[in-house]
């Protein structure tokens, strides 16, 4: 082997472990329990978000719809409904989406849950895959709900980093209703949408 | 790892892989099912309690009449003994006479020696009804008979013993309990005080009676039981005379009469198992005499055979709050016959008490600072039998709550070993908790450390060959650990050391990080111990994985080398939690380093949050509520709280790591 192809050949492979190793540390970005989601363009302004539904809801349903968008922010929020779901005493659930392009930064409670005095509990985050959000009864463990379509479980509030466009689904095998006796309800459909993003 | 600890580690695994898993079951359930766990084994601590006060008093009472003041050896043995029982039902008190022929263990016998509570009518006789000069020491209720004639080896003596009066059915705190009730509606008594029994100077010589026989004269109608067998009924004047015999010796006698209804069903070597049960209270009485066979067709499947005719299971009255375990004839509160049976784990009293037909009455101890020995492997014994009846993740949340419990009630200070003499002195709780909790976890421990099979070799043997029928050697902590090391071929010295001789426990902390490989999926666990004491315990640890797709769980084992684990297992399927020490084969805590993960998903997410949130506002030891979480109580202050919420939300979305 000559000189000159052993240098290329040395390049070849010290290029080649460059970009494992910049593969490395994306990994290791993705793998960050990263909650605010806004590092990755803080010059992006969007100009619209918009968010369609992936279905008409049924009953037995739980899907998402936007309550509100704010570009001018870069935030949107989702309200989370469910409808003629018996026995609901927390809704737990886990997103999807592309990281790249929006995070969920947090969950509020709606009345959907309300009832018996119970206090609503609501959390939302980010995760490497998209996000995880948990709203629950608090405070009476012996009386769940049934969803009315016309009250919310609980709103999602989203901040957008980038423009595109991005499915938001749920994770159907891990998301779950709990009845307050820790039994599973059964969801006919977990309804995303899709994300638009300019 | 050193090759045994290897050899172990692999053993556990390959026994693991061949235990069949209970079926899948998912979390949410088993979670439900834990809120009901720690409102039954509350209720169970209630009517364990009594027994366990009762096994107390009645091991102290043991040993301060060994080691009672100026006593002198009793060289007699009792060849017989034989009681008529009478009661007056409405005045509440007994007419009792007690025949006992005694035989002299050594040359120029004058007095004999006895243990008995003196009521208020009290002679003692000869065989022709001649009065004998007699003494009572009231310090530690020891008869003194002046014998008519000096007894040689071998001599044998008539004493007739008559004792009538009030019972005193109250429990006695400083010389034991008579558990009695003298009314219309029933007789009953067991740990028979009045009933004169040979004053003992050793183990071996509190064992050495004969049989005992007993006739109970009772209103014409009423059916009698006994820990002797059933022979035949005879008229008396009004009265019915019942006549039973036995064939063993007895150092704890029960009787009872009533109206009961009985219910039989045979054990497979077709002895009678019998419930009896007040009128009006049948429902579910043919369900327990079948389980009661059940039970004694269990344990002689892993144990040894039962040496008795007969077990009978008789309902006394609620006040009794437990039950109690003499040979061949069990006595219960009188609920504990009366409920449903699909009641989880309504018949672990039943399994307890008759378990005590081996670890107490068949097997009997030479040790009287170990009461685990009887109660201990009872109790495992009793728990064991709830396997073969429920979904095993229930029966190990009996191990898990009773640890709490030990927790709860046991401060580190107040601590005492399960051998030593402390632990007949202590707080009746702590005694319970060692003795009965940690005494049934350390035989758990055993099992998981050997294997089941070389576990049940030992304790097959242990119980065979000290059954009464088989020796008179009584059974000891050394013969035990023997027993087991001649088994299975390992040490357990140290085993023995840690957990019997010493107090303490390991407490684990854990950390599992899950990685997507280009192949599947990487699960790294990571297991260090900090308990304060400077004990490191080598015991292996479980190790379970729940994977997306799969209905049953991997399984592994782990041995700590320098007391931690630092194991990588590899998956194609992803990984969806991880618990260590699921089963609860260990005695210790097990803390999870990612706060928040209620349900060792490795993840805190909105399933953990609903957790939280039901088990807002939920204590420990809370008897109006039950909505508490060991799990959710992540500041460990016994109470869910807006802390464990703000602790849980400061961790949300995160994912369990290991950092180097």
């Amino acid at each position: 082997m000559n000189k000159r192809l052993l240098y290329i050949l040395t390049l070849i492979v010290a290029v080649g472990f460059a970009l494992a190793l910049g593969g490395c540390n994306k990994s290791d970005d993705d793998d960050d329990n990263d909650n605010n989601g806004d590092d990755d363009n803080d010059d992006f302004t969007a100009t619209s978000i918009s968010f369609t539904p992936a279905g008409e809801a049924q009953a037995g349903d739980i899907w998402l719809e936007l309550a509100e968008s704010a570009p001018a922010k870069n935030t949107f929020t989702l309200n989370v409904r469910g409808n003629a779901i018996a026995e609901t005493y927390g809704v737990a659930g886990r997103l999807l989406f592309d990281r790249e392009l929006t995070s969920l930064d947090s969950a509020e409670p709606g009345d959907a849950l309300a009832g018996n005095d119970a206090q609503i509990k609501a959390l939302g985050g980010s995760n490497d895959q998209g996000g995880v959000f948990g709203i629950s009864r608090s405070g009476d463990y012996t009386h769940s709900v049934t969803l009315d379509a016309a009250k919310i479980i609980g709103t999602l509030q989203f901040t957008v980093s980038a423009a595109g466009t991005t499915d938001i689904t749920f994770n159907e095998e891990r998301s779950t209703i709990l009845n307050h006796d820790f039994e599973l309800a059964e969801v006919s459909n977990w309804l995303g949408g899709t994300l638009v993003v300019e | 790892m050193n090759k045994l600890k290897f050899f172990l580690s692999l053993a556990l695994l390959l026994a693991w892989t061949a235990t069949a898993w209970a079926a899948p079951v998912a979390f949410e359930r088993q979670m439900a099912a834990k809120v009901q766990a720690q409102k039954q084994a509350a209720m169970l601590i209630d009517a364990m309690r009594t027994e366990a006060s009762a096994s107390q008093m009645r091991h102290q009472r043991i040993v301060r009449m060994l080691d009672r003041a100026g006593k002198a050896i009793n060289p007699i043995e009792v060849v017989e003994t034989h009681v008529l029982f009478d009661a007056d039902e409405a005045a509440g008190t007994i007419d009792t006479v007690t025949t006992l022929t005694i035989r002299a263990t050594e040359d120029g016998v004058n007095t004999a020696e006895f243990s008995v509570l003196k009521l208020a009518s009290f002679s003692v006789t000869d065989g022709a009804a001649n009065p004998l000069n007699w003494d009572f020491d009231d310090t530690y209720l020891v008869l003194s008979v002046d014998l008519p004639v000096t007894l040689n080896t071998g001599d044998e003596q008539t004493l007739i013993i008559g004792n009538a009066g009030d019972p005193g059915c109250d429990p006695d705190p400083f010389w034991g309990m008579t558990f009695c009730a003298v009314t219309s509606d029933i007789v009953f008594f067991t740990g028979v005080d009045w009933m004169p029994m040979k004053a003992a100077y050793s183990y071996e010589d509190l064992y050495s009676g004969g049989p005992i026989d007993i006739d109970i004269r009772t209103p014409a109608g009423m059916t009698a039981v006994t820990t002797a067998d059933y022979v035949d009924t005879t008229a008396v004047g009004d009265q019915d005379e019942h006549h039973f015999v036995s064939g063993f010796d007895a150092t704890y006698f029960g009787m009872a009469y009533a109206d009961y209804a009985t219910f039989s069903h045979d054990t497979l070597t077709g002895k009678p198992t019998t419930t009896y049960v007040h009128q009006g209270t049948t429902e579910y009485a043919q369900h327990w005499a079948k389980i009661g066979a059940d039970i004694v067709d269990y344990y002689e499947s892993i144990y040894s055979p039962y040496i008795y005719n007969k077990q009978d299971m008789i309902q006394t009255i609620e006040e009794l709050g437990g039950g109690v375990g003499p040979q061949s004839a069990t006595f219960y509160y009188a609920s504990a016959l009366n409920t449903d049976p699909a009641y989880w784990p309504a018949e672990s009293i039943f399994s307890h008490e008759i378990g005590h037909s081996w670890f107490g009455n068949m097997v009997r101890m030479g040790d009287g600072s170990s009461p685990w020995l009887n109660e201990g492997l009872t109790e495992y014994s009793s728990r064991r039998y709830g396997y073969t009846l429920w979904d095993e993740y229930l029966q190990n949340y009996l191990y898990e709550i009773y640890f709490r419990y030990f927790q709860e009630f046991v401060p580190p200070d107040d601590e005492v070993a399960m051998t030593g003499n402390g632990i007949l002195y202590a707080d009746s709780m702590v005694y319970q908790a060692i003795t009965y909790w940690k005494g049934a976890h350390f035989m758990r421990m055993l099992q998981w450390l050997l294997g089941d099979d070389k576990f049940l070799s030992g304790m097959s043997t242990y119980a065979h060959d000290f059954s009464s029928d088989q020796t008179d050697e009584l059974a000891t902590v050394i013969a035990l650990q023997e027993t087991f090391e001649d088994a299975s071929g390992a040490d357990l010295q140290e085993f023995f050391n840690q957990w019997v001789y010493q107090t303490g426990y390991p407490v684990y902390r854990w950390a599992a990080q899950f990685d997507e490989k280009s192949d599947g999926y990487a699960v790294r666990v990571r297991i260090t111990q900090e308990q304060e004491s400077a004990n490191v315990y080598d015991l292996p640890l479980q190790v379970t994985v729940f994977l997306a797709d799969q209905d049953e769980p991997a399984q592994f084992a782990f041995t700590p080398v320098d007391g931690v684990v630092d194991e990588t297992m590899t998956f194609t399927d992803e990984p969806r939690g991880l618990r260590v020490d699921d089963s609860w084969w260990i005695w210790g805590e097990k803390n999870n380093s990612l706060i928040g993960d209620v349900n060792y998903s490795n993840e805190v997410d909105g399933v953990d949050l609903i957790y939280v949130s039901w088990a807002q506002g939920g204590m420990n030891l809370d008897n109006e509520h039950w909505n508490y979480f060991h799990e959710a109580d992540f500041n460990d202050d016994g109470q869910i709280d807006e802390t464990d919420y703000q602790m849980l939300a400061a961790h949300f979305t995160e994912k369990g790591k290991i950092d180097e």
